[in-house]
This record gives structure tokens, sequence and C-alpha cells, in this order.
């Protein structure tokens, strides 16, 4: 079990930028619970991260300039941060977005040559 | 339901910490274990189910708390303060180690300032000249090495006229009177005052910033064409005159004596090149009947050459030694003719530091500091030349790097020994 657990967690440990910044892009501005729900339903529970681990990458997200943060109310009134797209968040989204496609393509490329 | 959020944030705050930064997060996070709570009791748990399932799904405090911390940056600046902390703690405990450590280190670091400051003074900020390392100071002295007072233009004259070392022999003294006020419009400056020969700018290289140096006369002692005329410093210039940019022509009197300004010196210029003081004026020498006889008397002056090309500082020394010999033979008395029977050629930055100081840094410096003044030389070369090249450079980085290395080695060679 814990071997499986700390598998996803890996993976994410790369992709997980990624995951938020397009999480960020589709969904508009979101808090960090918003944004860890969304990501568990489109993952599937795949990824069954301990939410708590998004908060590393929401804060290096933000000195990066990739993504500003504002606090603001949530729909039963809670104050919560939401955190939204920053301009130069879009281009690294874009250029990462690529990254990873190359990255999965190559990848892709020797998994079909070894079958 | 108010009370229950405010436990909620303190709590998380006592994980979290309760720093500036903390807090917020600490809010943060607050809103994220309730808004999970809610969650869970929306699935039909109770309250203190739900509360254990909210903070087991958002994961380990403790690890969030670290890697939020890296993430931020924190953690050099408090891993740091945690180590001087633990190293004081274990100086204080252990006093004869801690003055070990501290005797070792103000060692350490006054040899290495020292050092430094040497350097800075001998080798790297000495002389603001074209060509610097061709330029040498001839002095008399007698068979010991000591020097001989005064220096006359009578010997100098000779020298000008036989020697073939030099492209140029320039000369120079104080002038009169110990202080000098320079005054203008009433305000006075405390001044450095030079009276020089007219060839001294071009021997040193250096053209004025405005206006020009002293007309090329050959010395003599009747009344000359720079008599009267006074070249500024460009502090001088700017802290006394305003910068006034029509300078050129105007009056100022120096000691009562009025003068007429014909240039200023670019900043950072200063003769002689050990003069604290950056307020210097320079006046023409009129030679007068203190120099017109070899006596202890005469005027007295400090002389400047400047090589030919491809001529060594011992090679001049040679030359000169042989011609002082025969020049010593003017002076009226046997004890005067044993005095100044002989001559000391030096390269001029060498002549600005005590003597002791030289030879302490150039007992410890060695090669090293010969190979850093080597690499001064070339750079004022390149300067003063076609501009800096690039190669030029780097060559001069890398024995730097040699240099710096031979030094530290023979330091510590002799610090050991």
């Amino acid at each position: 079990m814990s071997s499986k657990e700390r598998e996803p967690g890996q993976i994410l440990q790369g992709t997980l930028d990624l995951i938020v910044l397009r999480t960020l892009e589709t969904m508009g501005p979101q808090h960090a619970y918003q944004i860890a729900t969304r990501l568990g339903q489109v993952s599937d529970k795949l990824l069954s991260l301990n939410q708590g681990t998004l908060y590393p990458a929401l804060v290096r997200l933000e000195q990066y300039g990739w993504i500003a943060g504002a606090w603001g109310r949530t729909e039963n009134n809670r104050e919560a941060k939401f955190y939204s797209l920053t301009k130069s968040g879009r281009k690294a989204l874009a250029k990462e977005t690529e990254r990873w496609r190359a990255m999965a393509a190559m990848v892709e490329r020797f998994l079909a040559e070894e079958a | 339901m108010m009370g229950r959020a405010r436990r909620l944030l303190a709590r998380v705050r006592g994980v979290f910490g309760a720093g500036r930064g903390d807090a917020a997060r600490a809010r943060e996070i607050a809103t994220h274990l309730a808004l999970l709570e809610e969650e869970f009791r929306a699935k039909g748990m109770n309250e203190a189910e739900a509360h254990r399932q909210a903070w087991l799904k958002l994961g380990n405090a403790t690890v969030i708390r670290e890697e939020v911390r890296r993430a931020s940056g924190i953690p050099f600046v408090e891993n740091l303060w945690r180590d001087v902390r633990y190293a004081l703690r274990q100086l204080r405990k252990s006093p004869g180690f801690a003055a070990t450590v501290i005797g070792t280190l103000a060692l350490g670091i006054g040899a290495a300032a020292a050092m430094f400051t040497v350097v800075d003074h001998v080798l790297l900020q000495p002389v603001p000249y074209r060509n610097a390392g061709r330029l040498v100071q001839i002095q008399e002295v007698d068979a010991s090495g000591k020097e001989a007072w005064p220096l006359p233009w009578l010997d100098i004259q000779q020298w000008r006229q036989q020697s073939r070392s030099f492209n140029e022999i320039a000369f120079s003294r104080d002038m009169p009177g110990g202080r000098n006020f320079l005054v203008s419009h009433g305000a006075a400056l405390q001044v450095n005052a030079q009276a020089v020969s007219a060839n001294l700018f071009p021997t040193l290289g250096v053209q004025p910033m405005l206006g020009r140096g002293f007309l090329p006369v050959a010395p003599g002692f009747a009344g000359n064409k720079n008599a009267g005329t006074i070249v500024l410093s460009y502090a001088v210039w700017r802290e006394a005159l305003g910068g006034q940019s029509n300078i050129l022509g105007k009056t100022v009197q120096i000691d009562d004596t009025p003068h007429t300004v014909i240039g200023v010196m670019p900043p950072g210029f200063r003769y002689p090149a050990d003069t604290k003081d950056m307020a210097q004026v320079w006046t023409p020498i009129e030679l007068g009947k203190n120099d017109q006889a070899r006596s202890v008397v005469a005027n007295g002056y400090a002389v400047l050459g400047r090589l030919r090309p491809g001529v060594t500082v011992e090679a001049a020394q040679a030359e000169m030694a042989a011609l002082q010999k025969r020049v010593a033979q003017e002076w009226p008395n046997a004890v005067q003719r044993t005095n100044h029977s002989g001559v000391l050629v030096q390269r001029y930055s060498d002549t600005l530091v005590d003597t002791d100081v030289r030879k302490g840094a150039a007992g410890a410096a060695g090669s090293g500091g010969r190979a850093v003044a080597d690499c001064q030389r070339e750079r004022d070369e390149s300067v003063a030349g076609a501009g800096h090249s690039g190669s030029g450079r780097w060559r001069c980085a890398r024995r730097w790097a040699r240099a710096a290395g031979e030094l530290s080695g023979r330091c510590w060679w002799r610090g050991w020994c």
C-alpha cells in the first residue's frame, strides 16, 4: 500500500506545477481546497495526494511569479486565498505543456519499441 | 461557530508557526481544513471523525511546513542562524579554544588586510600616469647609499645633457612657504603647490583636461614664457572655483602672488603620486640665484625620468652612476664630492612606500608581487595606449591568479616557520 501511495507522489513532484497551472487556466481563480478537490476529480482519485503537498507548490509558483494569490471570501463566507494565473504563468504553462508533451512522446516511443 | 474557527486557527498556528508569513499561511490552511471537515460531515461523519479525517487528508503537518519553508527559501537563513548560535555556545564552553580561534582569525584577517593594503598602495593604484613602469626617480647618494641633499639644478642640467637612458628628465620641488593657500573671490583653500619643470606633464604622459600645460621651454635663468601661469588639479577647480567652464585665463592668487590659470588636470591626477591631498596646483619653476651654484643652500629638486624604450632600470642606473662620478667632481669641497658621488635610479612606483613596508611586501610577496607589478605595468600600457584589449585582460587575470596563489603560499610558509 505504502509503495503504491509513494509512486504517484514521485510522479507528482515534477508535474504538480504543470497540473496546478493548468487547473487555474481552466477553472479561473481557485483557493487551495478547490485546486486539491479538482485534482482529485480529474485524476479520478489516482492522485490521492495529501492535500497539504499542494502548499509548497503554491509557494514556489507564487515566487516564480507564475501565479498570484489574493485574499477573498468563499461561497459560505470563509476567508481564503484565491490563486490566479499571471501573464508569465500563462507563458510558462505553454512552455511546460510543450516540454511535457515532447517528453511523453519520447518515452512513448521507447515503450512502443520495447513491445 | 466563530469560536470553533478561532480554535482551529490557533491549532493550525501552533503547528505552522506564528511568524508573519506563517500567520497568513495558517489562515489559509485553517480554511482548507474547515472545508475538508465540511466535506466529511456532509458524508455523514460526526464532528470528531470529520476533524480527524480532515487532518489526515491534509497530510503530515510538519513535513508540509518544512517543504513550504524550503520553497520560500527560509531555511538557509534559519540554518545559518542556528549554526552561528551553536558556534557561539561551543566557544563559550571552551574559552581556550575560543581564544585560539579568535586569535587565528584576527591574525589571518589582519595579515590579509595588511597585505591587501600594501599591494593596493604599492602595486594596484600607485601612479596615475601613462606607461608608469618606465618612470624612474633619480636621487644622488653617497657611497653607502644614503641620500644626498640638496640635488641642485646644475647636476640635473648635466644629466639632461649627457645621459642617453631617458626620453625626458623632469624635476620639481615644493613651492616655498610650506603651506600654500589659493585665494579666489575672497575664499581661501589650502593647497599643495608644486614648482615643476615645463616638461613634467609630458614626462608623466598626462594631458590637462582643460587648457594646456606649460610651454616647452628650456629652463634658464632669464624670465621664461611660463612665468606667472598655473595649472590646477580637478579638485581645486571644482571646490575652490566651482568648476567654472571659463576658468582659463582667470587669475588666482597663491599666497598673494597672482597666477593666470592655463589648464586643469583630469580627475584623479596627482603629482607627486604620494600626495594625500587632491587639492594641488602646479606652477613653472623659475630658476634663481639659489640654482646658480652647488652648495648647501642651493634649491633641491625631486627628479623624475622617463626611460627610453628598451632601457632597463639597471642599465639607466649603470649609466647614471658612471656619469655622476664625473658630475660630483664639480662640487666645491671634498666632503660634498663624496656625499654626491653616486646616484640611485628607482622605479617611481617603488619609491612611494616606506622602505620597511616595501621590504616587508617584497619579502612576503616575492615573485607574486612582481607578477602583479608586471601585470599592472601591462595594464597601464594598454590603458594609456590603444585602450583595453580583451586578451590583455585575460592574461592579467591569469597572472593575478598565479600571483595570488604564490602570495598566499609564501605567506603561509612564512607564517608556519
